[in-house]
């Protein structure tokens, strides 16, 4: 019956949520615990000192249960400081997102944060950039 | 024997070149990949969409004149020239400008300002337009009005006429409109003062192109000053990109108080806030990309101060200023505290952590550099100038101007 549920499910889901196959070579596909995220970058590749926007979009997640995106953010973990921009965070549709707005002023490594707001607990998911 | 001469001449040359890459440095793939980023130059022009006048000969034209026009100050002695002087790579030699009253900054000189994302050294402006505006109104530096700028541009005969060559509707615009009229063809003129290629640009584009031969005519003390900027300093982390500047904000260790000497004692100390007072006052001006003056406001200019945030760790932050032709805008810092560069590369070898932001940039360290270090720093920041004719083009526009319209 579950199974059926799920396949129900997936079924309505909209393809933004099912489109995490055949991904270009500059999206970043983010494992979690109960999901999977696909990040895209507009413009692609991310730029450094320049503004970008990522479109976010949730793989594997049941209808009924999708988290919520509730923040994104970057902040540099050798450097101990973030942006000085704060995004603007849309959902477009379900398990679809869009933060526009990012800039990463300095070359290195920058870390990427999700912050989801699930039916259960809160899950963060994050992915490590080189910006050059 | 002739041919012999020529063959024996080669070879020293050849043989200077080597002794001389011989004591240089290897750089590995990561700082290639830096140095690399620094160029090329120059960069292409790209128009500013929030100005329509962007790149327009005749605005470029009406813009060098007014930039020079000291009826444009409240008192009629101070033009903006008056403290970006082209001689001095369009900053001054006094530490801090003196416009209707001492300010407490340095004029930031302003070649290249046209690559910049904010303007001023607390960002306090998001574009040049908006930022040639800004000294204009202000009552401690010209004193102006955008009434008494709209009825010189209105009544004086050569202004006007130059106006109505950028607009024929100038003289029946409202007195705003007209302000902002003359400070986008000010702007239009300060984004053709482009610093000119260098050693630097020459040894960045042949190790671009793996040119051996080439790149062994840059020094040696400035390529290991390079290696260090690259690498152990990590100023390029700041000082990243072509124009050696990320356009953000640090902290980096100088004075939060003005030096106001001569006071009385006990008169209390002033602080400069820096990115933190400059955040709160572009977000309230009217000139900034969100306003009606912006002439696109779906330029990709406009998405910074959506989205710029107010933070603590913006007290006492200043921009980080490229590095181009820096030899002619001495002194440096933005309260003009540093009288030479080497004031300078010693404030980083010798930094004061304890003044830090303890929320602030966590790889900045005391460089401890020795004396070789810092005279191979100093060579290789001095190979970032080079011989620039823009105070020959500004004379030149003027000319043109008197010309066109006597």
């Amino acid at each position: 019956m579950r199974a059926v549920a799920l396949s129900l499910a997936l079924l309505l889901a909209p393809a933004s949520v099912l489109a995490c196959a055949d991904l270009p070579v500059q999206a970043r596909l983010v494992e979690g615990s109960h999901f999977r995220l696909v990040v895209l970058p507009d413009p692609m590749p991310i730029p450094l000192n320049a503004p970008f926007a990522l479109d976010i979009k949730l793989c594997d997640a049941r209808m009924a249960e999708l988290p919520r995106l509730s923040a994104v953010d970057a902040w540099m973990p050798a450097h101990r400081h973030g942006m000085n921009y704060m995004p603007k965070l849309a959902k477009l549709d379900w398990g679809h997102y869009r933060a526009e707005g990012l800039l990463l002023h300095m070359p290195g490594e920058w870390e990427f944060v999700f912050d989801f707001a699930g039916p259960d607990k809160p899950e963060r998911l994050s992915f490590r950039f080189d910006a050059q | 024997m002739r041919l012999f001469r020529l063959v024996a001449g080669c070879l020293l040359i050849a043989a200077a070149g080597f002794a001389q890459a011989a004591d240089a440095p290897v750089f590995d793939a990561a700082q290639t990949r830096r140095i690399l980023s620094h160029g090329p130059w120059p960069p292409e022009m790209v128009a500013d969409r929030s100005n329509r006048l962007s790149g327009r000969p005749e605005a470029i034209r009406l813009g060098a004149v007014l930039f020079g026009d000291t009826r444009l100050s409240g008192n009629g002695a101070i033009s903006c020239q008056s403290c970006h002087q082209p001689q001095h790579g369009w900053s001054e030699a006094r530490a801090r400008s003196e416009g209707l009253q001492r300010l407490d900054r340095n004029a930031p000189g302003l070649l290249n300002a046209r690559l910049q994302r904010w303007f001023g050294w607390d960002g306090a402006n998001d574009s040049l337009w908006a930022a040639s505006i800004r000294p204009i109104l202000a009552h401690t530096e010209m004193g102006g009005s955008a009434a008494a700028t709209a009825q010189l541009l209105r009544n004086d005969p050569p202004l006007a006429c130059l106006a109505r060559h950028v607009d024929p509707a100038a003289a029946a615009m409202e007195d705003a409109d007209l302000l902002v009229l003359a400070a986008k063809a000010m702007a239009a003129f300060q984004e053709t003062l482009v610093s000119p290629r260098t050693a630097f640009d020459d040894f960045r584009d042949a190790l671009a192109a793996s040119d051996r031969i080439a790149m062994t005519r840059y020094p040696a003390a400035a390529q290991r000053g390079l290696a260090l900027f690259t690498g152990r300093g990590q100023c390029g982390t700041c000082h990243s990109g072509p124009n050696f500047s990320n356009g953000e904000f640090h902290d980096t260790g100088l004075p939060f108080f003005i030096g106001d000497a001569g006071q009385p004692p006990g008169t209390p100390r002033r602080v400069d806030p820096g990115r933190h007072g400059g955040i709160a006052q572009v977000k309230v001006n009217p000139f900034n990309l969100l306003g009606r003056y912006n002439d696109d406001p779906s330029s990709p200019a406009a998405i910074p101060i959506r989205h710029v945030v107010q933070l603590h760790r913006n007290w006492g932050e200043f921009k980080v200023p490229g590095l181009r032709n820096l030899i002619a805008t001495a002194p440096y810092m933005h309260d003009g505290s540093k009288a030479d560069l080497h004031a300078v590369i010693r404030h980083y070898s010798d930094l004061d952590e304890d003044r830090l932001h303890a929320d602030g940039e966590a790889i900045l360290k005391p460089l401890n550099l020795g004396d070789a270090e810092m005279a191979d720093l100093l060579a290789f920041l001095e190979s970032l100038s080079g011989p620039e004719d823009s105070a020959a083009r500004y004379q030149a526009l003027r000319a043109e101007a008197a010309r066109v319209c006597p």
